[in-house]
């Protein structure tokens, strides 16, 4: 990997050139008397570069403005005599530090970050081998018929009686005697069948047909809830076979593995015999979600190949720099990989002659020919799996060997039996084990960038491949395969051309979903549970609807109309269903005139206070209590992760006051009281001013006035990086200045390209993060184009 | 070598575990032959629950030399073990340093040695990393592992219940070394996996690792010598893996009874006890085969946020254990939480004492010892003060000979000098463990 530390050196004395040269001599000599004091005052306790001592040893680095540090500094510096530097002193020691350490750009200057060495992350190795093994089938199309295709068969024993009957439903989730669509004789189960079946019952047979979109990876439980014999298909795996019905439960419950981003064939088939009306519900509980029939929205009457997943548990990536990579190993983590690739060898085995168009006859017969057959497709996998063209120290190492041992090996067998996989004795599948065995744990596969070390020549193959990795988590497809071949990604605009039709794949949508739901930190509050003396109507469900509706708005801020960042924070709409509309007090929903009560519709905010997504019920209820708001997780939340700001822990252990001990405090009072001591005040002037601003919103999301009686004060304010002040009233205000907010734009851009490449964003340099923004803020600070240009900047690099 | 049974190999095993009637049959197997030593097979299982536990409801009340042991609510379901059980009181963590309370609770609980610096930022205090040191479990398996005579395939287990899927401070107990936590396995597929493995795949394998080193050894010139130690490591565990089989494929051990599980538990909050059960089972299991000798068993982590509706608790654990003293309402969800870890404690004790040893002498229980912990000493206050330790089994005079049936209060002495006392009983003579300036009075006398 290349350092990347000279181009940040540079951009400094850029910087620092312009600074030096400015007309005013007292900057300089404000510096240096900034750098005196703290000579003099500070060194002792902070260390030469603030990295701290054995006496005081938190390193002084974060990212509040010179002025907020000057306000610290005058209030308790130095220990003991906070008098004693206050004023100008106070402001010349905080310009010093600030440049000369404590800024993240000092930070950046001073340890440059680099592009390290990563493996695939967990996501990436599933996506990776899925595409693997799927570049080898057909490719499904999405198309726009939502639902699935469901398909009545009238028989009278087991004989069929009259055409079958075709419907698109919206979802399987219905009583036989809800289909209007159906004549009487499937309706009414004492309808007489033809009199020379012998039989005076007509029984119905249900066959569903299509597929279902997994919008992120994880366990998927699915339900079907019928008394009829049930077959359920999900993948092309039978997840649920009970024939035989003979029980009195009604549900059957089954769950498998999903990778987001992609749709999935799926087939039920059940009959209704000897039943009245039969139910059928088709549902599913998605990772962290409820029960629920499969909304319309993830389903398709178009078919899909089956998908390679594996099984493997594997152990979380590290994501303590906020975002998820691939920069360690471990014992754990490389068992994983074996069993996947042991998993995916022993399945792509098994389906040989279809992935590599052998048919078995023939390669029984042909076993020479069989063999050349396999070693081609091996070297196609390897080929796929190194993102690049092969060498022939690599065909000869990963593939030929093998297969010329298998070679040799019929050859000998010719008098005796064939040998197969489970004998010691070469034979084809032998070879074929060991040589995808062999790719799959290979170095070249798990750590693309050491593959375009080892062929410098391929610049365009790696362009293809970080592409792929940045939108997708994936291998290179075939149309980025093919530019690459022809060399048609070594310039900006190509590779910007590949990125932007790679935007419509579901995977990009799966990957940009991940990067909200890390953001917005969605995964760490899956279920919520709150009081339920308190709020009575707060369940599961709710809940669940509040994440949907937190989804849909955030996928369509991002893919439809203008892809405007500005509109994640104004939005007066909200997507509510039927409950959620009655719990929030949404008027102008009638449930009468919803044909799904399930289903979502965007409608008017039921109040102005309500302003896009730090608003947004979800966030402002997975941000509280049990019982009471939390202004201080909401303002955390806000500095962090919608600001960008780094927080410093506070400096003692401080269990929150508990309300039950001050009943006659509102929640605003009984923060303020907590943090007032001066060694809080520090964070928590941040912190709680944003916070407060959303006091008008309870634990369960619900706009309120009052706190125990007295009107809610959403008063706070803001004190920018840049050192600009705002004061803030209530969530709109809020809203309105996050939408145009500097620091917000850079921290959005920042954390969704180290989302994107999975490595820092100043280790390419400072210049790329301005030129980024740039761009962001030059287009309207659209989403899409972000997406893009963030993704070609970091496969272009060298 | 840990691998995986692929999903249609899983899904026909069904309930059984190891009953005590198989164990005769085992015993025939070469590998349930007695030590030769002569010594007992000697065993530690350490288990952890998190968030501290309720004082007036745990600790028991001082008896006089001679009266049985008083077991107060949270403690009732040990009674069948009673003349098995000590409680220490008074151990203390005193690690300072890096982390908030609870990452030092769990990190530093068998370690004995502070945190690293790190990026791991809790609720207060410093920001830390990983342990800066190896857990007592993890010094006693290298031990054992050294000496012909008590190897085993595994040396250690770590099991874990409903461990939140992130690597994290709060979420790790044992490690190997410095910065090296080890991850519990909370899925119990994953550790049958481990545990029985599969042969066809070893010997694939075996096939191809000589070539994947090869590999890694050609392109580790490719990258800087930063990015190379990554690559190393990786190498280094190829290596691991390849010798691991050669051993493996020499020994005789694979052709062990394969327990059955229930199919298809999978991780919430409600299947918390079905999970919690497998587990013991496949401990037990790996115990009478010998796979090891040194157990964890991890409840959630520290600052676990079960919700235990089973238990008429709706509320998640870390959050009520939070809850002033003066809430009653909380404090009898939490002494319900507590009892119902003591149960699954009772359970695995019972588990092993049905078990005999696979040579006849005695039970599982009379060679193994549990302790049964948590980090703190109370979730309110967050004090490592007065660390539960609850110790049950390992009664034998051929192994740990712990006298049972009492209690007993140490005032306010270091955790760490339990650790010794732990690695001591194998005749592991460590003269301190962790950080030395918590072991200057050597192991805790009096337990035996």
């Amino acid at each position: 990997m290349r350092q990347h530390g000279t181009q940040n050196r540079r951009a400094f004395w850029a910087a620092a050139v312009v600074f030096l040269i400015l007309p005013t001599e007292s900057l300089a000599s404000d510096r240096d008397r900034g750098a005196q004091i703290f000579q003099q005052s500070c060194v002792e306790c902070h260390g030469e570069l603030g990295q701290g001592t054995d006496y005081y040893s938190i390193p002084l680095r974060g990212d509040l403005p010179p002025s907020e540090l000057a306000r610290i500094i005058s209030a308790t510096m130095p220990e003991g005599d906070p008098q004693a530097c206050s004023g100008e002193d106070a402001e010349a020691v905080a310009r010093y530090l600030y440049d000369a350490f404590y800024s993240p750009f000092a930070q950046a200057r001073n340890r440059p970050p680099r592009r390290e060495l990563s493996r695939l992350t967990v996501s990436q190795l599933e996506q990776s081998i899925a595409d693997l093994v799927g570049s080898f089938r057909w490719q499904g199309q999405w198309g726009d018929q939502r639902g699935l295709t469901v398909k009545f068969t009238k028989r009278v024993n087991t004989g069929v009686v009259d055409q079958p009957v075709d419907l698109v439903l919206p979802k399987v989730d219905f009583f036989l005697s809800d289909l209007k669509s159906l004549d009487q004789s499937y309706l009414d189960p004492t309808a007489k069948g033809k009199e020379e079946f012998g039989n005076d019952r007509i029984d119905v047979h249900v066959h569903v047909d299509g597929s279902v979109y997994a919008p992120e990876t994880g366990e998927y439980e699915f339900f079907v809830r019928t008394a009829g014999g049930v077959e359920l298909w999900i993948n092309s795996e039978p997840i649920i076979a009970e024939r035989v019905r003979s029980d009195e439960q009604t549900e059957l419950r089954a769950r498998t593995k999903l990778l987001g981003g992609r749709a999935y064939p799926i087939a039920l088939s059940t009959a209704r015999i000897a039943q009245d009306d039969p139910e059928l519900t088709l549902g599913w509980r998605r990772p962290d979600g409820v029960d629920e029939a499969i909304p319309t929205r993830f389903l398709s009457t178009s078919f899909y190949p089956q998908i390679e997943i594996t099984d493997v548990a594997f152990p979380p990536d590290d994501r303590s720099v906020g975002y998820v990579r691939g920069a360690s190993v471990s014992r754990a983590w490389d068992e994983a990989v074996t069993a996947a690739a042991l998993e995916t060898t022993e399945s792509v085995i098994d389906k040989l002659d279809q992935l590599a168009g052998l048919k078995p006859e023939e390669a029984e017969l042909d076993q020479a020919r069989a063999n050349i057959a396999a070693q081609d497709f091996c070297l196609q996998m390897a080929e796929q799996a190194f993102r690049r063209k092969l060498t022939d120290d690599e065909r000869w190492r990963f593939v030929e060997r093998y297969f010329q041992s298998a070679a040799a090996g019929l050859l000998a067998a010719q008098e005796g039996p064939p040998a197969d996989v489970e004998s010691d004795s070469p034979s084809t599948a032998w070879a074929t084990e060991r040589a995808l065995l062999a790719i799959l744990k290979s170095p070249r596969f798990l750590y693309p960038e050491i593959g375009y070390a080892l062929d410098a020549s391929q610049t365009d193959a790696r362009v293809a491949g970080r592409l792929a990795l940045a939108l997708w988590d994936s291998l290179p497809d075939k149309p980025l395969q093919e530019a690459a071949k022809r060399n048609g990604l070594s310039d900006t605009e190509a590779a910007r051309r590949q990125a932007e039709r790679m935007l419509s794949d579901p995977r990009t949508r799966a990957k940009v979903l991940d990067f909200f739901s890390q953001w917005l930190r969605l995964d760490d509050v899956a279920q919520l549970s709150r009081d339920p003396e308190a709020f009575p109507d707060f369940n599961d469900r709710v809940a669940a609807d509040m994440r949907s509706s937190l989804e849909l708005f955030l996928e369509d801020v991002v893919w439809k109309g203008d892809s405007d960042l500005r509109r994640l924070f104004l939005s007066d709409r909200l997507y509510v269903n039927v409950r959620l509309a009655e719990f929030l007090g949404i008027e102008g929903i009638d449930p009468a005139q919803q044909q799904d009560p399930e289903a979502f519709i965007e409608a008017p905010a039921e109040t102005d206070l309500r302003s896009g997504v730090v608003s947004h019920p979800f966030m402002v209820t997975s941000l509280s209590y049990y019982r009471d708001t939390s202004p201080i997780h909401r303002g955390v939340f806000l500095a962090r992760h919608i600001l960008g700001r780094s927080l410093r822990p506070p400096p003692e252990a401080v269990a929150p006051l508990a309300p039950e001990l001050s009943p006659e405090l509102t929640t605003r009072e009984r923060v303020s009281l907590q943090t007032s001591p001066h060694q809080c005040q520090s964070c928590h002037v941040l912190i709680n001013d944003l916070g407060f601003t959303l006091e008008h919103f309870d634990a369960v999301g619900r706009v309120r006035q009052v706190d125990l009686g007295k009107p809610v004060d959403t008063s706070g304010g803001y004190v920018a990086t840049d050192g600009s002040r705002i004061k803030l009233r209530g969530s709109r205000d809020l809203a309105k200045y996050l939408a145009d907010s500097p620091d917000v734009h850079r921290s959005f851009v920042t954390q969704l390209f180290e989302h994107l490449t999975k490595q820092p964003m100043l280790a390419y340099g400072q210049a790329t993060q301005d030129a980024l923004l740039k761009d962001f803020r030059d287009h309207q600070f659209s989403i899409r184009r972000l997406l893009v240009s963030a993704a070609v900047t970091a496969a272009m690099a060298d | 070598m840990p691998l995986m049974t692929s999903p249609s190999r899983r899904e026909f095993l069904r309930v059984a575990g190891l009953s005590p009637a198989l164990a005769p049959l085992l015993a025939n197997l070469s590998a349930f032959a007695t030590a030769p030593t002569g010594r007992a097979k000697q065993r530690l299982v350490i288990i952890f629950s998190p968030n501290g536990i309720i004082p007036d409801n745990f600790w028991p009340p001082a008896s006089a030399a001679g009266e049985p042991l008083e077991l107060p609510k949270i403690l009732e379901p040990l009674a069948p073990h009673r003349d098995r059980t000590l409680v220490l009181k008074g151990l203390c963590n005193q690690i300072n340093g890096d982390g908030d309370g609870h990452m030092r609770g769990i990190g530093c609980l068998l370690t004995g040695v502070e945190l690293l610096p790190g990026n791991v930022q809790g609720g207060s205090h410093t920001p830390a990393g990983w342990s800066s040191g190896n857990s007592i479990d993890q010094e006693i398996r290298e031990f054992l592992q050294k000496r012909p005579e008590t190897r085993t395939r595994f040396g250690s287990l770590e099991f874990g219940v409903y461990v939140p899927d992130t690597a994290d401070t709060w979420t790790r107990m044992v490690y190997a070394g410095r910065n090296k936590p080890i991850a519990p396995i909370d899925d119990p597929y994953q550790m049958l996996g481990k545990l029985y493995g599969d042969a066809r795949d070893r010997k694939a394998l075996g096939g191809i690792l000589d070539a994947v080193s090869e590999d890694f050894a050609k392109v580790r010139s490719l990258v800087s010598e930063e990015d190379r130690r990554l690559l190393d490591e990786h190498a280094s565990m190829i290596r691991d893996m390849e010798r691991q089989l050669a051993a493996d494929a020499a020994s005789a051990e694979l052709n062990h009874i394969v327990p059955e599980l229930e199919s298809g538990v999978s991780e919430k909050d409600e299947n918390m006890p079905k999970l919690s059960r497998m587990q013991i089972e496949l401990m037990v299991n790996s115990f009478a085969c010998d796979f090891a000798r040194v157990a964890t068993l991890q409840y959630t982590r520290s600052v676990g946020q079960a919700r235990m509706a089973w238990l008429g608790v709706e509320e998640r654990h870390h959050e009520l254990s939070h809850r002033p003293d003066t809430d009653l309402e909380a404090v009898e969800s939490l002494t319900r939480i507590n009892r119902w870890y003591c149960e699954e404690v009772a359970r695995l004790a019972t588990r092993l004492a049905e078990t005999p040893e696979p040579d006849g002498s005695g039970s599982l229980l009379d060679n193994t010892l549990i302790v049964w912990t948590n980090e703190l000493g109370k979730g309110n206050s967050h004090t490592r003060d007065n660390i539960p330790f609850v110790l049950v089994g390992g009664t034998s005079q051929q192994s740990w000979g712990l006298r049972g049936g009492r209690a007993i209060d140490f005032g306010k002495t270091p955790h760490n000098r339990l650790l010794m006392w732990l690695a001591n009983a194998f005749d592991h003579p460590i003269k301190s463990f962790g950080n030395a300036d918590f072991c200057g009075e050597g192991a805790l006398s009096g337990l035996v």
